[in-house]
């Protein structure tokens, strides 16, 4: 039962973060309750690496198994996508992600007809199988679409539970369904979502990632690390989300995943400023930019670092 | 010493990173010899921030204001940097290099004869301290330069009050309390604290960064500045015809034809604006032989003004390329996303796509494949953005940055497909003079509006509508204006309606109150007007009145574009 073995290192990283041990006992419940049909195993998350932040946590664990919707709002590296897959996994729900953009409409979302064996077939569409096999739904970058063409997800989401296809058939959904929305706000181009849609979910405002959660996703990542470079990487990233808030560089080197890479080259005995410029200066393709972010680079990470000043041996 | 801004702007970044704080301008800045931002010092200028109170160190570098300010600043900076490094190098591993790198790099650039002046011999003792080397000091300065070893315990208020003791025991001085400030200057002064080569080498520089002057009695906007010999905003009173050819022979031919003229004029300028003229031009100059004889002089060096000032356009954008390429890339990408969730779609039928499932009985039937859908996009926007620049006197002071803001936003705006059209107003002896850069068709050419140059005084009423007629051209039903204004309406040229037909002069409450109703006019025929304000705290109230709420205050101009991207935004987003 490899899926149950991934829940149970999920709940033991939980229990880590001193999750109540009653809201532990609900989850139990919950997949319990809910067990996972065989032909969608594959679609339950291995989650690799975990959200930190007992408060969150516990808001959002109430959330779902309230049967609410969560809407997860908050700057990019916040760890939005990392913490609705960990809740998936968690709860033992397999997960349909659904990438949203501006020309999303409504059959990407439910489905739509199609020719097949010379008949006209409905081919259901994420929320769909979502709403009918009780999986969660992960609707990542939500206010990238227009208003108009999440208005479908309307009925699904509020107290009907239902989703009408046209011509096809109203389907309840399943009781164990969650929809987690995440939208990033304040950044180039963002929209506000409507009232309508917003109202039918409950909020988790996602806060910045703090010095010492960071410190301890390096260590985690990197055993090896040494406690005083893990400190440093850690304000160095920190150092640049500040610098995106003051719209003084773009979003683009403001990667977390990139850190991470740029710390696994070192680990594998790449100089540290080059690693962190292919993991991160680099991403921006701006050549100004880029001093700016070298600049706090030089002014964190000593040019001659060995990798036995790095990593413990 | 020259700076550029881009550099500039590097040097504010490292102080910001290392205060961990945005919202203050530096009281220094510190450069390399080769005039690139010296990181190393810079650093340490953003840890004194971070560390210490900043109204208090600001505050005793404020008050030391006799002939040996330079070095009483430099002595305290010697003093700051010390307890900044000692404070912070536990919590940054690179910090220990950077200065050991730093002071390797003076010690060696620097002359022995430096080290007459005090200094510059304090400031070597502390070199060769860091690197490990003996002292070069003797003496009372090697005493003075072992009290400058401030260390990590020290607060601000012991730090000043120390640095005080040592101005009194070694050089019997007492600063005094500051006096208030007024006025502004721009890379003021030189600090030769952290000189290791005579006077121009790395060093802080003192700045106060504002290209407005915030003092309590701004010069009119009109001011005549003759000795320039490119201003003759003030009204001759020789004939109506004369003044016409003046006016077109230094800014241009009307685009238009006389009749055309004639019909704007007669609709446009009446009420506040009657007997005046309105000049539509592309700067196209009649022959210098051809301009009314008495002035050819003038209107000559005019012309060579005009051509000085687009070189110095060129160059200061030049100057300053991946800052402004910078500025260009990410006031698009701020737009972009909030542009594609305007975008229209086309639906069109087509051989691969979505199944479009009511026509497939035509594959069968007719042999015709194009049964699916496939879904292309508009390339316009919707809205189209016009900017009025003002371009009287007022802004002599700061005319390379507007055309440098105003081409970014041209670009930015030209990448997204949103069409844009520019054009700048001065008044001068009764012709507002509204010079097109480009319209909304003209994509290629943005580079037109580095000709912007400023002159005469600025009636804003009138400029508004002949931006209104201007925009009639716009392809689009929404349309915006965008008007850069210091909200201090002002001509030579009277109002014409009111009791006091004689003495209305357009300005101070005259003048607001006319804008005001014009931009109120324009709104109601479905303009949206936006202000960018760029003027003195006393303004601010016309600004109100003139706009509402649909406008900014820039205190600087290198926001402009910045600021009116956020605004467009905003409207994008209300859409």
């Amino acid at each position: 039962m490899h899926y149950m073995k991934r829940g149970t290192l999920v709940l033991n990283h939980l229990k880590e973060e001193y999750l109540q041990p009653a809201l532990l006992e609900s989850i139990k419940q919950f997949t319990d309750c809910y067990p996972i049909p065989e032909n969608l195993k594959d679609r339950l998350p291995v989650p690799s690496q975990f959200y930190y932040g007992k408060e969150i946590w516990e808001a959002a664990v109430c959330a779902i198994l309230s049967g609410k919707n969560l809407l997860l709002a908050g700057h990019k590296a916040t760890g939005k996508n990392i913490f609705a897959e960990n809740l998936s996994a968690i709860f033992g729900r397999p997960r349909w992600d659904i990438s949203f953009h501006v020309n999303m409409d409504a059959s990407t979302l439910i489905g739509c007809d199609t020719f097949e064996n010379g008949k006209v077939v409905f081919r259901p569409g994420p929320v769909f199988q979502c709403a009918k096999y009780g999986g969660f739904g992960i609707l990542d970058e939500i206010n990238m679409a227009k208003n108009e063409a999440l208005a479908v997800l309307h009925a699904a989401l509020d107290f009907r539970h239902v989703i009408d296809v046209p011509g096809y058939e109203r389907i309840p959904l399943h009781p164990a369904a969650r929809f987690i929305a995440t939208m990033n706000y304040g950044y180039a181009g963002t929209k506000e979502l409507n009232e309508a849609l917003t109202s039918r979910f409950v909020v988790i405002q996602m806060p910045m990632i703090t010095h010492e959660q960071l410190k301890r996703l390096l260590q985690c990542e990197f055993p090896a690390i040494k406690t005083k470079y893990a400190e440093q990487f850690a304000a160095l990233f920190l150092e640049l989300q500040k610098k995106c808030e003051n719209s003084e560089i773009s979003s683009k080197p403001l990667d977390l995943r990139g850190l991470l890479d740029a710390v696994a080259l070192m680990e594998r005995g790449l100089e540290a400023h080059t690693a962190l410029d292919m993991g991160i200066t680099n991403k921006s393709f701006d050549i100004y930019e880029q001093t700016f972010i070298r600049d706090i680079i030089h002014t964190r990470i000593p040019r001659h670092l060995e990798h036995n000043q790095l990593f413990e041996v | 010493m020259n700076y550029d801004i881009q550099e500039e702007k590097r040097a504010k970044n490292i102080i910001w990173t290392a205060a961990e704080d945005y919202s203050f301008e530096p009281l220094y800045l510190a450069f390399n010899q080769d005039n690139t931002a010296d990181v190393y010092l810079n650093l340490i200028i953003g840890l004194v921030y971070k560390w210490y109170d900043k109204t208090e160190i600001e505050q005793l570098f404020h008050s030391l204001g006799t002939g040996q300010r330079e070095l009483y600043e430099g002595i305290f900076w010697l003093g700051l940097e010390n307890a900044a490094y000692e404070r912070e190098v536990p919590l940054r591993p690179a910090l220990k290099e950077l200065r050991t790198e730093y002071a390797a790099r003076n010690l060696k650039a620097m002359h022995k004869s430096a080290s007459d002046v005090l200094l510059c011999a304090l400031q070597r003792g502390r070199f060769c301290e860091i690197l490990g080397k003996d002292s070069p000091l003797s003496g009372w300065k090697k005493e003075l330069l072992s009290s400058l070893s401030y260390s990590a315990q020290l607060s601000s208020c012991e730090i000043i009050e120390k640095t005080k003791k040592i101005y009194q025991t070694y050089f019997r001085y007492i600063p005094h309390a500051p006096s208030k400030k007024s006025g502004s200057y721009f890379l003021q002064k030189v600090l030769p604290a952290f000189y290791s080569l005579g006077r121009v080498h790395s060093g802080f520089v003192r700045v106060h960064t504002s290209s407005v002057k915030e003092t309590d009695s701004p010069a009119p906007a009109g001011a005549f500045v003759r000795q320039l010999g490119v201003l003759f905003q003030f009204t001759h009173l020789e004939r109506e015809e004369l003044s016409k050819k003046y006016v077109q022979a230094c800014f241009g031919e009307s685009m238009y034809p006389e009749q055309t003229v004639h019909k704007i004029e007669q609709s446009l300028c009446t009420g506040n604006h009657a007997g005046l003229h309105l000049l539509f031009t592309r700067a196209s100059l009649m022959p210098l032989t051809a301009c009314p004889e008495k002035f050819q002089k003038e209107i000559q060096t005019f012309r060579q003004q005009t051509i000085l000032q687009k070189e110095k356009n060129i160059q200061y954008y030049r100057n300053a390329l991946p800052l402004h390429h910078n500025s260009i890339l990410r006031l698009s990408e701020k737009l972009s996303n909030a542009l594609d969730s305007l975008t229209d779609e086309e639906v069109s039928r087509s051989y691969s796509g979505r199944l479009n499932t009511s026509q497939a009985w035509r594959a069968f039937c007719l042999d015709d494949n194009r049964i699916f859908t496939k879904k292309g996009e508009h390339l316009s926007a919707g809205f189209s953005v016009d900017l009025l620049l003002d371009a009287s006197s007022s802004r002599k002071n700061c005319q390379e940055s507007i055309a440098a803001q105003a081409y970014i936003l041209a670009e930015s705006l030209t990448h997204l497909h949103i069409p844009v059209q520019i054009y700048s107003y001065c008044s001068i002896r009764g012709y507002t003079v509204m010079r097109l850069y480009r319209t909304y068709q003209e994509n290629k050419q943005n580079k037109d509006i580095f000709s912007y140059t400023a002159a005469g005084s600025n009636r804003d009423g009138l400029a508004l509508r002949g931006a209104a007629h201007l925009m009639e051209e716009s392809p689009c039903e929404k349309r915006l204006l965008i008007m850069l204004s210091d909200a201090s309406p002002s001509d030579d040229r009277c109002a014409k309606e009111g009791p006091f037909y004689q003495n209305h002069e357009y300005t101070d409450s005259v003048g607001i109150q006319d804008t005001a109703k014009e931009v109120r006019n324009l709104k109601n025929r479905g303009i949206q007007v936006l202000g960018v304000f760029m003027g003195i705290e006393k303004d601010i109230p016309a600004a109100k009145e003139i706009f509402g709420r649909d406008f900014v205050r820039i205190q600087d101009i290198h926001y402009f574009a910045d600021s009116v991207g956020n605004m467009l935004l905003h409207s994008l987003l209300s859409l």
